[in-house]
């Protein structure tokens, strides 16, 4: 074992890992936006990370010296029709994800501080320079239903994710056989995972939110009611029940009497009595709702009616860097986009910044590069210059590649049009001849996968771990590049990600993925565009919501009477 | 008469077989599938196999065809791929509160409609007349989702009287209830009493130029029993074809209604069902609209028959 891994072990171990080393973990995982949301900062590695966490009338959204209200039910309007899945491994969908943290607990979670702290784990050590964790887990702890949870519910957890191939499966990839020692449960409260190699990001990935890894479910639940009733109104062991859930229409949440958290003064969390939620589809409705007090929360705010809030003094926006990235997926199996010249220039003649306000609104960060800016120890201003915006040297490496004026479509679902839209007029500006193919999410994603495409607006959404995103976009298409859509095919890169992966060594790490993210931009896959900002809507007598990217945890939240 | 019923009754059947076929083979035809969308990125091409096996979607089509026709006769509407509930438990709690909105725009669209409709005719050329003309081509031109927008910021944000989201249950109360489907039912009655105003204007200024009324002017019958006794009925027969017709106004109109107003019934769930390729969901919930459609024509077909006794129908004298 070398000095570096024992440091590393020692820097991770349980029970509470240090603020610094949580943020260097979170930037390794591509979670650097959460770091970034507190705001403030040790002045090292979190990176300013935006205005995160602030709403626009100044409050930090956490308690602070504010007296807390107890009880009050919280109405929520979750910007979707429907949600319809809220079984933790079977979401693949951010926005459901953020409703279920609040029902589910991991091994690990952030803390309000943002240190990675234990959740159902109480405690837990680190060997094998980082490849072994064994969690001593709570034994207070009963799921919504009674039963007690003990580590024979992490096994099973893990298990049924793997066996099933549910989607969170893809974060368990590098875990070893589970009966060869993946999982080894040592008594009942004691559990051992093990992985093929180092992972610094483990500890993140079994956080509730976002890691889903391992965000425990009942075994004896899912027997019960069925796997079908338990994908709607499941069981766990957060803060909050379901106790009813009509799809489309609403998810009630009853706040859960034996939940096993308190805040620092002892008091039972979480303060509310429950939560209605409401799926609201339609952009302005979610907006007049929010502003009429129909709804005091709001999980998403549309860009584009983000203007109807104006001077309203009870409805705010609350914003945080988003940890996600978009670019012009180029499908390099048709013509020009083969050719790396034509690609380039396509990425030099699209302006970024006018693309963030025609597109956004301005609610974005215009950027070049695929690492986001919420990743603050990975991220650097002074990124290679090949996509940077010079539209007459992308003018002349179109017409060296043959590509002056080549005719070509977007491929957009309902929900990505106006960015199509903005990305149309700008290449239409540029002398292209594109069309917009509009579909239906459905027949948007098989088409996409399938390679049936010339161009789509596409990215990293909510899971933006640089290293899974960068792993599964640009490793070879059969050998872990399972998005790897665009068909891009570098050996270097393929190698250079599979470097990282093992690297415990964050300084190492970062230059590896900083040489990768080099010969993306020059290699362009994608032509990099934009992060897009987390927003959320609160009205002014709800307090407590501390606003980390991406997620959206009431455990705290209160109402002001 | 009762043999043109059952003629219709089982021509309207025959369509919606028709349409059950059309739309299975339809949703089907379209690439792309539910899976991928359900599982997301993260999911590997296994996954994607096992799930659409799972779901039956890689058996041939009419084998298909076949469970899902042969188990909807029995009753058994199958189950939302994305949720897993039943689709019979989808649809029975969704039809009440489009139903409700429905009939709310219905009794609020007569209500308006046929008052305004007379009193154009019998102004005819005057203030009142041009006053009921064009509110009746605003509410023409206007789209039903476009009025529910502006009502929701009039009534629900500035003036905060009604909900401008959700759906509360009658069970929870006549009035909660009735506040809940008011804007929403207004959106969609107002477009629809735009139509049947015009047709009632139109009906009744043929009607009131017919010979008959003249004759009962030289006979001295007095304007008011001119107007409701003779008059009116008889207007009143394309005024029925063009309400019950235009009830599609309404069902159409309350897709868009229901989702500016956040209220899960029928409407949303076909447009949410069609985007997450939801198809026992779509199917059923086309079938269930086509059903109210025909049926519908029907039941206009033979009110003309209560309306006007003159009306008979497969060569039977009256």
């Amino acid at each position: 074992m070398s000095p570096d891994d024992n440091e590393f072990e020692n820097a991770v171990e349980g029970p509470v890992v240090d603020r610094r080393t949580t943020l260097s973990l979170l930037s390794a995982a591509g979670l650097g936006g959460l770091a970034g949301c507190a705001g403030g900062g040790d002045g090292g590695d979190g990176g300013d990370g935006g205005d995160g966490g602030q709403g626009e009338d100044g409050s930090d959204g956490s308690s602070g010296s504010q007296e807390i209200s107890t009880g009050g039910r919280l109405q929520a309007g979750w910007f979707t029709g429907s949600i319809d899945t809220l079984d933790p491994p079977y979401i693949s969908v951010g926005q459901y994800f953020q409703l279920a943290a609040n029902v589910f607990s991991g091994l690990t979670k952030l803390g309000p501080d943002l240190q990675i702290e234990g959740d159902l784990a109480e405690d837990w050590s680190v060997a094998d320079g980082g490849a072994t964790f064994t969690f001593t887990l709570r034994d207070d702890v009963t799921f919504h239903n009674g039963a007690e949870f003990s580590a024979d519910d992490v096994e099973y957890t893990i298990r049924r994710t793997i066996e099933e191939e549910a989607p969170a499966a893809s974060k368990l990839s590098s875990l070893q056989p589970i009966d060869d020692g993946g999982v080894e449960v040592g008594g009942d409260y004691e559990v051992t995972i093990r992985w093929e190699q180092p992972n610094v990001t483990s500890l993140v990935y079994l956080t509730r939110g976002p890691g889903r890894a391992a965000t425990i479910v009942s075994q004896e639940a899912i027997e019960e009611m069925g796997a079908d009733q338990y994908n709607v109104t499941p069981v766990g062991t957060g803060p909050f029940e379901v106790t009813g859930h009509e799809v489309g229409n609403s998810v009630t949440l009853d706040a859960y009497d034996d939940y096993f958290e308190t805040d620092e003064n002892g008091t039972q969390l979480p303060y509310l009595d429950g939560i209605d939620v409401q799926p609201i589809p339609e952009p302005s409705s979610i907006v007049n709702a929010l502003r009429s007090g129909d709804i005091q929360f709001a999980n998403l705010l549309p860009l584009q009616n983000l203007d109807q809030l104006g001077n309203d003094a009870e409805a705010n926006t609350d914003v945080a860097p988003g940890i996600n990235w978009y670019g012009l997926a180029m499908n390099e199996e048709r013509e020009p986009f083969g050719d790396r010249q034509a690609r380039r220039g396509i990425a030099k003649v699209i302006d970024n910044e006018r693309f963030v306000e025609t597109a956004y609104f301005g609610n974005a960060l215009a950027d070049t590069g695929v690492i986001n800016r919420g990743t603050g120890w990975v991220w650097r201003e002074d990124k290679p210059s090949d996509q940077d915006y010079a539209p007459e040297e992308g003018q002349e490496l179109l017409e060296e590649a043959g590509a002056t004026g080549a005719s070509f479509s977007i491929l957009a679902n309902e929900g990505g049009t106006r960015e199509a839209e903005a990305m149309r007029q700008q290449l239409n500006e540029a002398g292209f001849d594109v069309d917009i193919e509009q579909v239906t999410s459905s027949t948007y994603w098989t088409r996409y996968e399938e390679g049936d495409y010339d161009t789509t607006v596409a990215g990293s959404i909510i899971d933006p771990d640089p290293e899974q995103s960068l792993w599964n976009f640009y490793r070879l298409p059969d050998e872990g590049g399972v998005w790897n859509w665009v068909r891009y095919e570098n050996e270097d890169v393929h190698e250079l990600l599979a470097e990282q992966r093992a690297e415990t060594d964050r300084e190492a790490r970062r230059d590896l993925l900083w040489e990768i993210e080099d010969t993306l931009i020059a290699d362009a896959p994608h032509a990099y565009l934009v992060h897009q900002d987390d927003i959320a809507g609160v009205r002014s007598e709800v307090g407590g919501f501390n606003h980390l990217s991406g997620l959206r945890n009431f455990h705290t939240v209160y109402l002001n009477e | 008469m009762w043999r043109y019923i059952a003629k219709r009754t089982g021509h309207a059947f025959f369509v919606m077989w028709l349409v059950a076929t059309t739309v299975f083979v339809g949703l089907r035809s379209v690439p792309g599938g539910p899976v991928r969308a359900m599982l997301g990125q993260e999911a590997t091409p296994e996954a994607v196999a096992r799930l659409r096996a799972e779901l039956g979607l890689d058996q041939p089509l009419y084998v298909q065809y076949v469970e899902w026709f042969s188990e909807m006769l029995v009753g058994d509407f199958g189950q939302s791929i994305t949720s897993s509930e039943s689709v019979g438990g989808l649809i029975a709690a969704a039809a009440p509160r489009t139903l409700s909105i429905a009939a709310f725009g219905v009794v609020l669209g007569l209500a308006v409609a046929i008052p305004a409709g007379i009193i154009g005719a019998t102004k005819r050329n005057q203030l009142q007349d041009y006053a009921a003309t064009i509110g009746a081509f605003i509410g023409i031109s206007m789209p039903a989702f476009f009025v529910g927008i502006l009502l929701a910021i009039v009534f629900g944000v500035q003036l905060g009287w009604f909900p401008v989201v959700g759906y509360t249950p009658i069970s929870e109360g006549v009035v909660p209830w009735l506040r809940s489907i008011f804007l929403p039912g207004v959106a969609v009655g107002l477009p629809y009493a735009a139509g049947v105003t015009r047709m009632m204007r139109s009906s009744l200024i043929e009607t009131l130029d017919e010979q008959y009324m003249r004759t009962a002017v030289a006979k001295g019958v007095s304007s008011r029993i001119r107007l409701y006794k003779h008059a009116l009925q008889n207007a009143l027969i394309p005024v029925v074809t063009i309400a019950g017709i235009q009830l599609a106004l309404i069902l159409g109109g309350s897709v868009t209604v229901e989702i500016v107003f956040g209220i899960q019934g029928l409407g949303r769930l076909l447009v949410n069902s069609i985007l997450e390729r939801n198809y026992p969901v779509t199917q059923m919930t086309i079938l269930l609209i086509a059903g109210i459609f025909v049926f519908m024509n029907l039941l206009v077909d033979i009110a003309y028959t209560a309306i006007d006794p003159r009306i008979r129908y497969g060569g039977e004298q009256a």
